[in-house]
C-alpha cells in the first residue's frame, strides 16, 4: 500500500468515526455498512504499519570533472 | 619517478616530470594575501606572503573551487590554503594550486560566519514562513553523512521499521574540503527520487563545522526540491546549513525520530479509531436489541387487547341475543302491516269489486281527453278482457267548467 493510500484510509476512518458521533438515530443497515468498510480499512492500514524491514543502500556521488 | 642523470630532457619534459612529483606534495599553508586578481574566466591569481620574513608564493585557485568557499581574496586577509604546487609551463612559474581556502584564526571564522548569517538573513533565507513541512509518512529517505562515524549507526538504529527506503551518500563532513563533497552529494540526490533529504553529523568546533557555513551549500539546501532535515551537532553558533534547512534537530537520533513520528502517530490513530468504531458497532446492536424488545412488548399488548375484546364479547353475547330477537319481532309486525296495505291497494282487487280498467295502446285512460271517437280501446276485467270502440264522448260539464275556472 502506498503512503498516500494510508493517509486516505486514515481520513476515511476518521469520517466513519465522526458519522457515528454525529448521527443521533443510528441507521442500523447503514451503520453495519460503515463498520464493514472500517474493518477493511483498519486491516489494510495495520498491514502497512506493521514491522517492515528498511532497505539500506549506499550510492556514489557523482563528481563533475574539474573545469580548468 | 627517478630522474635519469644521463638523459637530456626538453623543457617541457622536465616541467612535466616536476609536476608529476609535485602533485604528491599536498600541504596546508598559512599566509597573508598580497596581490589578488581574477582572470577573464574567474580563476583567482594571488600571492601568499609570510608574516615574519615576507617570503612569497604564487597561488592559483580555479573559479569552480573559488566560488565554493564564499571567501573574497583581498590584500591583507589571512588565510589557510590547502593544495599542491605545480609549474605552469607556458610562464615557467611555480604556483600553489589551492583546493580549498579558509580564513585563519577562530576570530576570523566567527567574523565570516556572522557576516554571511547577516547577509542571508536579510535575504529571508532562514525565514520560518519559507520552511516546508516534512511530508507525512515519508518513505524514500536520502542521507548524507560520513560512513565512518557513529552518526550513521545512531540514525539507522533509531529509525523505525516502517519499510523505509534509505539511500546514503558517504561524504566528508569536516573541514573546508567537505564542501565539495557535500555539494556533489546534494547534486546527486537532486536527480534521485526521494521524499526527504537528511544531512547529519556529530558535534564539533566552529572550525570543523565551517563547511556547514558555506554560502553555496546553504543556497543548495534552500533550493532543494524536497524538504531537508539537518541534524548537525553544534556548540554555540548554529551552522548556517542547519538554519537554512526546513527542520533542524541536533542529533542523528532526533532526525530518525522525526521521520518515525507520523508513522507512529498513524499506528496510534488506527488503534484508537478501531476501538471507537467497534464500540459504535456494539452500540448498534444494543439499540437493535432495545427496538426488538419494544416490538415484543407492543405485540404482547396487542394480543392482550384482542383477548379482552373476545372475553367482553362472550360476556355480553346473551344480552345481545335477546335484543336481536325483539328487533326481529318488531320487523315482522311491520312487514305484516305493509302486506295488508299492499293487498288493500291491489288493482286486481278493484276489478273483482266490479271496476274495469280501460287502456289505449297500453296506457290507462283516465280522462275524456285521452280518447277520440272511433278509437279502439282495451278493457281489463277481473277474469279476462274485451275490445271496444268509442262511439261517443260525453264530457262531464261541471268538471269542464271547473277546469275552465
Amino acid at each position: 500500500m502506498k503512503e498516500k493510500n494510508l493517509n486516505d484510509n486514515l481520513k476515511k476512518l476518521e469520517q466513519i468515526s465522526q458519522w457515528f458521533d454525529n448521527s443521533k438515530e443510528v441507521d442500523v443497515e447503514e451503520g453495519l455498512n460503515k463498520v464493514k468498510e472500517a474493518v477493511a480499512l483498519i486491516k489494510e492500514s495495520k498491514e502497512r504499519l506493521k514491522e517492515i524491514e528498511n532497505e539500506f543502500e549506499e550510492i556514489k556521488k557523482e563528481i563533475e570533472p574539474e573545469q580548468i | 619517478m627517478e630522474i635519469e642523470k644521463d638523459k637530456i630532457y626538453t623543457v617541457s619534459e622536465f616541467v612535466s616530470f616536476l609536476n608529476e612529483d609535485l602533485k604528491w606534495m599536498k600541504g596546508k599553508i598559512v599566509g597573508e594575501v598580497g596581490e589578488a586578481k581574477a582572470g577573464p574566466t574567474g580563476h583567482m591569481y594571488f600571492t601568499l606572503k609570510d608574516e615574519k620574513d615576507g617570503a612569497m608564493l604564487n597561488c592559483i585557485m580555479w573559479s569552480s573551487k573559488y566560488r565554493m568557499f564564499g571567501i573574497t581574496l583581498e590584500p591583507g586577509k589571512k588565510i589557510v590554503a590547502f593544495g599542491c604546487p605545480s609549474v605552469y609551463a607556458p610562464a615557467g612559474k611555480l604556483s600553489f594550486i589551492c583546493d580549498t581556502i579558509e580564513l585563519a584564526g577562530e576570530g576570523e571564522l566567527k567574523k565570516q560566519y556572522d557576516e554571511l548569517k547577516k547577509k542571508l538573513e536579510k535575504e529571508g533565507i532562514f525565514a520560518p514562513e519559507n520552511k516546508r513541512a516534512i511530508p507525512k509518512y515519508p518513505h524514500k529517505i536520502g542521507v548524507i553523512t560520513s560512513k565512518g562515524g557513529a552518526v550513521i549507526h545512531d540514525f539507522v538504529n533509531n529509525i523505525g521499521k516502517f519499510g523505509f527506503d534509505i539511500k546514503m551518500i558517504d561524504s566528508r563532513v569536516e573541514g573546508q574540503g567537505a564542501v565539495e563533497d557535500l555539494l556533489a552529494s546534494i547534486k546527486t540526490f537532486r536527480k534521485k527520487d526521494i521524499d526527504v533529504l537528511v544531512i547529519i553529523r556529530g558535534g564539533g568546533s566552529m572550525e570543523s563545522l565551517m563547511c556547514f557555513n558555506n554560502e553555496m551549500l546553504v543556497r543548495e539546501i534552500v533550493g532543494f526540491p524536497v524538504p531537508v532535515i539537518a541534524g548537525i551537532g553544534h556548540d554555540k553558533d548554529v551552522p548556517l546549513v542547519a538554519l537554512a534547512a526546513d527542520v533542524m534537530v541536533s542529533t542523528p537520533t532526533a532526525a530518525a525520530n522525526l521521520l518515525n513520528e507520523s508513522w507512529e502517530q498513524a499506528l496510534l490513530l488506527v488503534e484508537r479509531l478501531e476501538r471507537k468504531i467497534l464500540q459504535s458497532y456494539a452500540m448498534i446492536f444494543e439499540k437493535f436489541k432495545a427496538i426488538e424488545n419494544k416490538l415484543k412488548i407492543s405485540l404482547q399488548n396487542f394480543k392482550n387487547n384482542i383477548l379482552n375484546a373476545k372475553a367482553k364479547a362472550e360476556k355480553y353475547g346473551e344480552r345481545f341475543a335477546i335484543g336481536f330477537s325483539l328487533l326481529c319481532d318488531k320487523l315482522q309486525e311491520k312487514l305484516q302491516n305493509m302486506e295488508k296495505f299492499v293487498e288493500l291497494n291491489n288493482p286486481e282487487r278493484n276489478l273483482k269489486l266490479g271496476y274495469s280498467i280501460a287502456t289505449l295502446n297500453g296506457k290507462v285512460i283516465r280522462k275524456t281527453d285521452d280518447i277520440k271517437v272511433g278509437q279502439e280501446i282495451n278493457l281489463k276485467l277481473s277474469d279476462g278482457g274485451a275490445e271496444a270502440e268509442i262511439k261517443k264522448i260525453a264530457k262531464n260539464e261541471q268538471k269542464a267548467q271547473n277546469k275552465l275556472i
